[in-house]
């Protein structure tokens, strides 16, 4: 076993530790961080796996712009409770990821290898932009489909709250009713000024 | 043992304690740190299938792609969460499926 399957065993060790101290964190803030870490160490795992594009890629959406979301939506509402015990036992729990990962492991190892090398059919930009396009249109659809989403999940409580105020405290802008004429007392006979 | 193998079997790790933070997770934020875990795992098994085969670029394509999709779903499922936190008071997963009845 040479020095870059070392490394490379450490980085992933690291990464999968890193994940599990996320799911087993009590705090919220403490999991995201870990989450964090987990992506920073995914991320050099795919640089050693010659992919420096989707390692920049995974680095600033993974380990920067969902952390930024994670911790915004954590303070946003103060949520930062301690875990509560989960709904089906731990055993269950872990055993059948488990057994999943072992039948998932005995089918897919150990890798069969390619008669004859493969020669690469494009560039990263040409694979994306040309053979993935459909892919590529979809997905800006998407961004476009969940920003609306978004939006919409965040301003409804906006519109019920508008709606709650104008049905209780709101007044019609407009200007007072100007007050009757008050006349003065005048005696019997006698026209008023 | 070469890397790309070792990369499956990090991949593989790695989607399955995202799957256990899924099914034993109650707080919906923690089940968007799972969800996140599992796609690390699917990212990383994309490029190294790549790899396995010399075909880096095109896993990486793919991987691209994921993680766009991946992205989105999390940017969701966190607005969701602010949502359900808003109106029920909580994040318990247990206490949102008691509101069916």
């Amino acid at each position: 076993m040479n020095l870059e399957v070392t490394v490379f065993i450490l980085l992933l060790v690291g990464a999968s530790l890193c994940a599990l101290m996320a799911i087993s964190a009590p705090q919220l803030l403490t999991s995201a961080l870990w989450l964090a870490a987990a992506s920073v160490l995914s991320a050099l795992v795919l640089y050693a796996l010659s992919a420096p594009t989707m390692a920049i890629l995974e680095l600033s959406v993974g380990a920067g712009l969902v952390t930024i979301l994670f911790v915004f939506a954590i303070q946003y509402e103060q949520s930062d409770t301690p875990a509560s015990p989960p709904l089906i036992p731990r055993l269950i729990g872990w055993g059948l990821p488990l057994a999943a990962l072992i039948l998932t492991g005995a089918l897919i190892l150990p890798l069969p290898t390619p008669e004859q090398p493969a020669v690469e059919v494009g560039t990263f930009a040409t694979l994306l932009w040309g053979s993935r396009a459909l892919d590529a249109l979809i997905q800006v659809g998407l961004i476009f489909a969940g920003t609306l989403g978004v939006l919409g999940i965040l301003s409804s409580r906006k519109q019920v709250s508008m709606v709650t105020d104008t049905a209780d405290t709101a007044q019609p802008d407009r200007a007072p009713l100007p007050a009757p004429p008050v006349l003065e007392p005048t005696l019997e006979g006698q026209e008023p000024l | 043992m070469n890397t790309p193998a070792v990369a499956f079997v990090g991949a593989l790790v790695l989607v399955g304690i995202g799957l256990v933070g899924t099914l034993t997770c109650r707080n919906l934020i923690k089940v968007a740190v799972a969800l996140q875990i599992m796609m690390k795992g699917v990212l990383i098994a994309l490029v190294a299938a790549g790899a396995a085969q010399g075909q880096i670029n095109l896993g990486q394509s793919l991987a691209a792609i994921v993680l766009g999709v991946d992205t989105i779903g999390a940017v969701i499922l966190l607005a969701l969460s602010v949502q359900v936190r808003r109106r029920f008071g909580t994040l318990d997963v247990s206490a949102l499926s008691q509101l069916r009845r």
